[in-house]
């Protein structure tokens, strides 16, 4: 891979991320994350 | 030898700054309570369970296993995102700076014992195991084995997280009585796995992250094409194999220094004898300073010195108004704990935080580019009009954007629901303005640069600030 497509790469996966974090947070799956995170999670601590 | 020392001491402070930061709920370690703010709407980089008591944020695998398992998603955009971002701009550095249980296993590793080996018999195959942990417990068994309610359940955290068991399970479990009594075989299973894998940490280097870690599995993927990659000077190097010797995790950096394994722990760069290996950021920083700092007493030229302050002020507007709208979790949980110190104030001084904020970015930046203007070595602001002609009204665009941008932001921010509703400006604008300064940078330095690239950008950054004026008009309307 030449350094010019790498930074292509790079570039776009970059752009890709925050358009998926955008399109994450319009369908309201920060919630559903807020949610499991502020609630003792039993399977993670063992006893789920 | 020296300098190889005064590395990892580097390293291991700023994995225990990170580890003190995103675990800083200290009332959790006393209540047995986990913290509920609004931090926790983001994830942070590395394995930190989000049951830890002191965790602020949430742990990327246990979110995407969360969200794939649920009912109403299915296939998570936003915990992706987050992991995908992470990993183009940093790669596996997250596993050798940023990541909790990497910290735990660094320290294990240091304790003296007479077996001290990088890699478990088998190591060939195993180490692609990660993979296959990845594939099974997170993906396949989380979206196709549901409970009676249809909601999947988290497998890697129920059946293989030490992480979890050490950071979460053993703090809350011995705080809360009522945890003790619900105690079973999976307790038993889980502090197993726990204990086998921090014994095996004292006698190999970093077994979780070489042959479990999902997460470890999917940032080494981005290894090669992210922003921080080590190169090698070929003819500097002499593949004399200290990089390999130096490596905890078996790598010949010398042929793959992007190799995803690699956890960027930066031992070969402090060991190689004819300092062939360098990362792609110093590379970037050496650039920088060639440019800002062209003297050879760059402190005796105030002009240089006013350059250097532009790039300081940039990089604290940028960050102050990143801030403002990323960090508007973080921002709550300042304002709960004044609202807990002083019930009466709290929701004021929330209010004139932000509009410091938003004044601290714009001051900054505008500071930046008149600083920028006023630069008189190297002809910059002769050159620039010359070159650039109407191109150079970037600036002024750019600013005026960015000042009625800002508030429209925070305007915005304060009428989301519960404040996550995240604003197209910052997020496509502020990017956009650093490209465009870039490409005037370039423009200036090499007249032949394509105007094309410059009106792409200008013209996406026109597309987001009339996004972000659409989203104001719908939001005041409703």
């Amino acid at each position: 891979m030449n350094e010019k497509t790498r930074k292509l790469i790079t570039w776009l996966l970059l752009a890709a991320s925050v358009v998926m974090i955008v399109l994450g947070v319009m369908r309201g799956e920060p919630f559903a994350v807020f949610n499991k995170a502020i609630k003792v999670c039993m399977q993670c601590i063992g006893i789920g | 030898m020296k300098k190889r020392r005064f590395t990892e001491k580097y390293r291991h402070l700023i994995q225990a700054v990170w580890f003190a930061f995103t675990n800083g709920y200290a009332r959790g370690y006393v209540t047995g309570k986990i913290y509920t703010g609004n931090t926790k709407y983001l994830c942070v980089p590395g394995l930190n369970c989000y049951s830890c008591p002191g965790a602020i944020g949430s742990c990327p695998i246990g979110s995407l296993q969360a969200i794939i398992g649920s009912n109403t998603y299915r296939i998570s955009l936003y915990v992706f995102g987050f992991i995908s971002l992470f990993g183009v701009l940093l790669g596996r550095l997250v596993c050798g700076f940023l990541c909790p249980f990497g910290l735990v296993q660094d320290l294990l590793y240091k304790i003296p014992f007479k077996i001290k080996e990088k890699n478990l018999p088998g190591h060939k195959y195993l180490k692609y195991m990660r993979y296959v942990i990845l594939a099974v417990f997170v993906v396949l068994l989380t979206s196709l084995v549901h409970d009676v309610t249809g909601t999947g359940v988290p497998w890697f955290c129920e059946w293989i997280c030490p992480s979890g068991t050490l950071l979460a399970g053993i703090p809350l479990i011995t705080m809360n009585p009522e945890f003790q009594a619900a105690l079973g075989f999976q307790f038993i299973w889980k502090f197993s796995i726990m204990i086998i894998i921090l014994l095996v940490s004292v006698a190999y280097y970093r077994p979780f992250c070489k042959y479990i870690c999902p997460l470890g599995a999917i940032y080494g993927v981005f290894n090669p094409v992210s922003t921080y990659r080590l190169i090698i000077d070929h003819d500097k190097c002499v593949k004399c194999g200290m990089c390999q010797k130096a490596c905890g995790m078996d790598i010949k950096t010398f042929e793959t220094p992007n190799s995803t394994d690699c956890i960027r722990c930066l031992k070969c760069v402090s060991a190689c004898p004819t300092g062939a290996i360098d990362s792609s950021w110093n590379i970037s920083r050496r650039k920088l300073e060639a440019h800002f700092l062209p003297d050879e007493e760059p402190a005796a030229n105030p002009e240089v010195l006013k350059t250097t302050l532009l790039a300081v002020a940039a990089v604290i507007a940028g960050l102050a108004s990143t801030i403002t709208v990323f960090g508007y979790g973080m921002q709550a949980v300042f304002r709960n704990n004044l609202l807990e110190l002083v019930p009466d104030i709290g929701v004021a001084v929330y209010g004139w935080l932000t509009l410091f904020k938003a004044a601290v970015s714009i001051i900054t930046l505008i500071a930046g580019v008149v600083l920028f203007m006023q630069r008189k070595d190297g002809n910059a602001v002769t050159l620039a009009r010359e070159r650039l002609g109407k191109a150079l009204l970037f600036m002024p665009i750019g600013v005026i954007g960015f000042v009625v941008g800002l508030p429209f932001c925070l305007a915005l921010l304060s009428t989301a629901i519960n404040g996550v509703l995240i604003s197209p400006y910052p997020l496509i604008g502020l990017p956009l303005l650093y490209f465009a300064a870039r490409l005037t940078e370039k423009k200036i330095s090499d007249p032949k640069t394509s105007d094309i690239l410059w009106w792409i950008v200008f013209v996406l950054a026109a597309a987001a600030a009339a996004v972000t004026a659409f989203m104001i008009f719908v939001v005041y309307r409703g």
